[in-house]
C-alpha cells in the first residue's frame, strides 16, 4: 500500500477536545443531576441511597473501564482497517495512550491516540523527521535514575511522545525496568529510521504541511 | 572441611558437585537468541537452545531489542565431568539485563558444543 502525499492529514492532534470534555464531564453531569433530584424531591430510603451511590459507581466505572474499553475496541477496529487497506503491520507498539504501527515494507506509519480514538493517522514514514529515545535520566550521583522512558517522534512541528515505561518510583539507570524501556524505545526508533529512509527512496515528501 | 566445601558448591555454579573442587573454564561463547524485548520466555529444555542459538563474535552483532546468551563450559580436572552454564541477557547500550541462568550437567548441549 502506498500512502500518497495528497492523502496525508494536515495536522496531527493527539487530543480531541470535544471527546475529552465529554469523557471528563459526563460523570460530573450525572452527579449534578442526582444532586438536583435529591434536593428537589427530598429522597429517602432506597431512592436516596441510589441517588447518592449511583453516580459514584457510574463515575468509577466510566473513568476506570469506559475509556480503556473504548480505546481497546477502537484499537481492534483500527487494526482491521489497516489490514483492509493493505497496511503491512510489521511492528506495533501498544503504548498506554498511543498505538504506533509501522509498515516497514511500504514505509508508512499509523497512529491512534487514546483521547482521539475516532481519528487514526496514516502517513509516509518520511514525515517523521526525527525519532529518538528519551531515557528520562534525572538526578546526580546516587540519586541518578529515571521514572519514565519514552520514544519521541518529530512530525512537522509536533512531537509525539510514547512511553515505553512509566512509574511513580524512580529506578536506577541500570535497573531491569529502565533497561527494558530503553530497549523497547530503541527498537521503535531504529524501525522508524529505517522506514524513514525507505520512504524517501519511494519519493515520499519529507515536508509536513 | 567437606561440609564447608559442600556449602561452597551450593553457592557456586563452577564447582564440581562430586569432587567438591573448582572447575576450569574451558570455553565460552556468545550466542544470538531469537527472543525480543518484552517477550522473553524461559526455556528449561536444552533442545530449544540447540535448535535456536546462533553463535556470534561480539555483543554488537546482536540486533537492537534482541536477546543474547552467553555460554560457559566448565570441566572438572579431577573427574572430567562437564557443566554448561547458559546466561540469557538483553544487551542495552552496553548494559545487560540478565535473566536467570541455566545449568546443564548431563551433556544435553553436546550437539551445540560440537557445532561451534
Amino acid at each position: 500500500m502506498q500512502v500518497t502525499n495528497q492523502e496525508v492529514v494536515l495536522t496531527i492532534r493527539k487530543v480531541n477536545p470535544l471527546y475529552t470534555i465529554i469523557y471528563f464531564m459526563v460523570p460530573v453531569l450525572v452527579f449534578a443531576v442526582a444532586a438536583v433530584i435529591g434536593i428537589n424531591y427530598d429522597l429517602i430510603g432506597t431512592a436516596a441511597v441510589v441517588s447518592f451511590f449511583g453516580p459514584v459507581v457510574f463515575a468509577v466505572l466510566w473513568y476506570w473501564i469506559g475509556n480503556p474499553l473504548l480505546f481497546k475496541l477502537r484499537r481492534k477496529k483500527f487494526e482491521r482497517e489497516l489490514d483492509a487497506m493493505g497496511f503491512v503491520r510489521s511492528y506495533t507498539f501498544y503504548g498506554s495512550s498511543t498505538i504506533t504501527v509501522i509498515d516497514e515494507q511500504n514505509a508508512n506509519v499509523a497512529l491512534l491516540f487514546r483521547f482521539h480514538p475516532f481519528r487514526p493517522y496514516i502517513f509516509p514514514a518520511a514525515r517523521v523527521k526525527k525519532a529518538w529515545t528519551d531515557d528520562g535520566r534525572m538526578g546526580k550521583g546516587f540519586m541518578e535514575g529515571s521514572s519514565q522512558v519514552s520514544f519521541i517522534m518529530a512530525i512537522g512541528r509536533k512531537k509525539i511522545r510514547v512511553y515505553t515505561f512509566r512509574s511513580n518510583r524512580r529506578f536506577t539507570m541500570n535497573s531491569d525496568q529502565i533497561l527494558t524501556g530503553i530497549s523497547k524505545a530503541d527498537v521503535v526508533v531504529e524501525i522508524l529510521k529505517n522506514a524513514h529512509d525507505r520512504s524517501l527512496e519511494y519519493g515520499h515528501n519529507e515536508k509536513y504541511e | 572441611m567437606a561440609f564447608f566445601k559442600r556449602m561452597r558448591v551450593k553457592f557456586h555454579d563452577d564447582w564440581c558437585e562430586d569432587c567438591l573442587e573448582k572447575m576450569q573454564l574451558v570455553k565460552k561463547q556468545l550466542f544470538y537468541m531469537p527472543q525480543s524485548v518484552g517477550h522473553y520466555i524461559r526455556h528449561e529444555d536444552a533442545a530449544y537452545y540447540v535448535k535456536n542459538l546462533i553463535p556470534v563474535e561480539k555483543k554488537a552483532d546482536i540486533p537492537t531489542g534482541m536477546y543474547a546468551c552467553g555460554m560457559y563450559v566448565y570441566r572438572c580436572m579431577q573427574c572430567g565431568v562437564r557443566y554448561v552454564k547458559l546466561t540469557p541477557f538483553l544487551p542495552v547500550r552496553g548494559e545487560e539485563k540478565n535473566e536467570l541462568p541455566l545449568m546443564f550437567m548431563k551433556g544435553e548441549l553436546n550437539e551445540l558444543l560440537e557445532s561451534i
